[in-house]
């Protein structure tokens, strides 16, 4: 099978914009979660994990000229992606790689309910409706930077960046393409967090998981995006991989729109078959970033799960950075992927936020020492998402 | 690894389920021309039913008849291209929120908002807990959908897969869209339909998949180049490809109407009525362009 190689990364969320302060706040244990700034909403009091900028300060660092609609999720979709293609060697006025594929599900969704009635009623806004798109929102990405030759865009929810990694992955592994740019970008928006509250799994309190009193989970926004590169490619340019993306699985637990089934059934088998994908055993594994939301059904679930594919007393070092990024939806696959390379990188085990009390459904603590026992070579991230479309990726030193 | 087309089946603006739009179509009425419902009480108890919106009802039940007419009754990939997703729930949520405030929301139709409810439905359905996916990307969501499906196949991990395309459209998102120019003059419809893709040729399989290509804002010689090469790799010369006339004269436009292209293609191969090999472009709007080899079983 076709190794692919992590060349490049790029990730923007409440921990700020870039590699640099993201691994700062992972190791000094800074988290993104406080007050809302910047959305407008009636449940302020809800903590979220914004972005410290406002659309137009994005639109700025992003160095998008003021005109035509561009979506905040785009904008930070631009400036993940240049940081990854930077960090991949690539630069201005150089080609493209050919594929970019991108995992969204608000698409233009802040601009969208902040117009629609305008839509029907004024007319004044009718700029923004065709913004709407999630396909728009990759187009807009990519066209800042010059010409992909494959554009594409995931959509199974929390999962969608993760998914958007393996399409890029498959298609260097079918030969269709030697190095592809994959992740996810959204952004906050009304729509979501109503959608969230109405469900009742939104903490009132920076999130909790894996612990006994968890409430709900935070939402967050953000994006990241990798440079996923055959072994060919690499050797071609003359560049330093990162990593490898070693393995992944998808599978759907096929249980309900909205809540996962009690023991995980989706989640025992994407963890299986990127196991089986990188030809890993259990073992093999020195860390899992959990999907972990901090809600009761999520982290219960996952937590089974867990046991069940490495053994009650022998789950390796888990932990959720949900209580530093918040949940970034649709682009959470490929921020906690940059998270998980991060701890690969430089042989820590971020820590879980906010972690007392032990839930007694678990064999296993969440990781509270940031101090891995053995050095870090293989990790594994999951990402889950509504409608049960559970995915696993697995990141392996070189 | 071959890929099959084992069955196909749509709901649409012509007759739901069956093949009468060959004999006997139904002409579309513009701008707007909602599907003709199928009887989905075959499909569904009325309390599921009752539960679900009508993209979903037609997804399933296109899902069912693939299931029912190729025996696979567990496919090993279910994935979805739609370009809007569920529109009417999400809609009807936005609306709700904007005109009553944010205080009394209720989560229904937030939970079939997102675009991977339908693919998530049919799993549900089927209970069926293979690879699962959903692409959303504009005119060539369900062309995504199908590459994917087409790569697991090539990559030996699947032996079967489920490809839907659907799409829903609600009278005032089609005004609005019309308001951005969006339709200039296209009659907008809507799309369900299903495939049941396998790698074993049966007697009842339709047509053969050889090639799915995505081209973004591609010149001509980029177009071009890429038929020239899938006709090199699969050894047949690129005169042999036949395109066939486009059927939106009878579908309609939508985000992923190009699944009727290749429903109507594998029903015109499968009983003779179009030469061995098919080549079917969808070119949405200058921007995105796909490109699907198809042959006789």
């Amino acid at each position: 099978m076709t190794k692919i190689y992590v060349t490049g990364y790029g990730i923007v969320s409440a921990l700020g914009i870039g590699i640099t302060p993201t691994l700062e706040a992972l190791k000094t244990q800074r988290s993104g979660i406080g007050p809302l700034r910047w959305l407008n909403t009636l449940h302020s009091h809800l903590p979220c994990a914004e972005v410290g900028y406002s659309t137009e300060q994005l639109r700025e660092i992003a160095g998008v000229p003021k005109g035509p609609v561009t979506t905040r999720t785009a904008l930070m979709g631009i400036i993940a992606l240049e940081e990854a293609l930077r960090a991949s060697g690539w630069s201005k006025g150089n080609p493209l790689p050919p594929v970019l594929i991108s995992g969204t599900t608000v698409g233009g969704m802040e601009n969208t309910e902040a117009f629609f009635l305008d839509f029907i009623e004024n007319d004044s806004k009718n700029e923004y409706i065709l913004a709407h798109d999630c396909g728009v929102c990759t187009q807009m990405i990519a066209s800042h930077f010059g010409k992909f030759d494959t554009l594409s865009t995931l959509s199974t929810a929390c999962s969608s960046a993760a998914n958007a990694m393996i399409m890029a992955a498959d298609m260097i592994r079918t030969g269709r393409t030697d190095i592809a740019v994959a992740g996810g970008s959204e952004c906050l928006s009304k729509f979501h967090l109503n959608g969230f509250h109405t469900l009742k799994i939104l903490d009132k309190d920076p999130c909790r998981p894996f612990d006994a009193t968890r409430a709900g989970l935070n939402l967050g926004e953000g994006a990241a995006y990798l440079v996923l590169e055959s072994e060919a490619s690499v050797k071609a340019r003359g560049v330093t991989p990162i990593c490898l993306l070693s393995g992944y699985g998808n599978a759907c637990d096929a249980y309900h729109q909205t809540a996962s089934s009690p023991e995980g059934i989706g989640a025992v088998l994407s963890m299986e078959k990127a196991l089986k994908d990188a030809g890993l055993r259990p073992r093999d594994i020195d860390y899992i970033n959990a999907h972990g939301t901090g809600t009761p059904n999520n982290d219960e679930s996952e937590g089974l799960a867990l046991m069940k594919v490495f053994g009650a007393d022998n789950v390796p070092p888990v932990s959720s950075t949900k209580s530093y990024t918040g949940h970034t939806t649709s682009a959470a696959g490929s921020v906690e992927s940059v998270i998980s390379i991060l701890a690969l990188q430089h042989n820590f085990l971020p820590v879980n936020l906010h972690f007392k009390y032990p839930m007694k459904e678990l064999s296993f603590l969440p990781v509270t020492n940031d101090k891995p026992i053995r050095p870090l070579k293989h990790v594994m991230t999951n990402s889950f998402g509504f409608g049960g479309n559970d995915t696993t990726t697995l990141f392996s030193k070189i | 690894m071959p890929v099959y087309i084992q069955s196909a089946a749509q709901i649409s603006v012509q007759n739901p389920l069956c093949d009468d739009w060959l004999t006997d179509p139904v002409a579309l009425q513009a701008p707007l021309q909602r599907i003709r419902e199928a009887d989905y009480r075959r499909y569904l108890d009325p309390i599921a039913s009752r539960r679900m919106g009508k993209i979903l009802k037609r997804a399933i039940a296109t899902a069912v008849t693939v299931v029912e007419d190729s025996g696979i009754e567990q496919p090993e990939a279910i994935i979805v291209g739609t370009g809007l997703g569920c529109i009417e729930s999400t809609e009807k949520f936005l609306l709700a929120m904007l005109r009553e405030g944010e205080a009394l929301l209720s989560p229904a139709n937030f939970i079939n908002s997102t675009h991977n409810t339908i693919s998530s439905h049919i799993a549900i359905h089927l209970k069926c807990n293979a690879y699962n996916s959903t692409y959303v990307h504009l005119g060539i969501s369900f062309e995504s959908a199908l590459l994917d499906a087409f790569m697991q196949f090539q990559l030996g991990r699947i032996r079967s897969a489920l490809v839907g395309a659907h799409d829903e459209m609600v009278p005032l998102y089609f005004s609005i869209m019309e308001k951005a120019g969006f339709w200039e003059g296209k009659t907008a419809t809507e799309t369900a339909v299903s495939f049941m893709l396998s790698d074993t040729l049966t007697e009842r399989a339709m047509a053969e998949i050889r090639e799915v290509i995505l081209l973004h804002r591609p010149s001509e010689e980029r177009v071009r180049q890429a038929i020239e090469q899938t006709s090199l790799r699969l050894g047949i010369p690129v005169e042999k490809w036949v395109i066939p006339p486009t059927v939106k004269p009878l579908f309609g436009e939508s985000f992923t109407n190009h699944a009727y292209e290749v429903y109507a293609a594998a029903v015109k191969l499968q009983r003779g009525l179009l030469n061995e090999h098919v080549l079917l472009i969808n070119n949405y709007r200058g921007m995105e362009t796909s490109l699907i080899f198809l042959s006789k079983c």
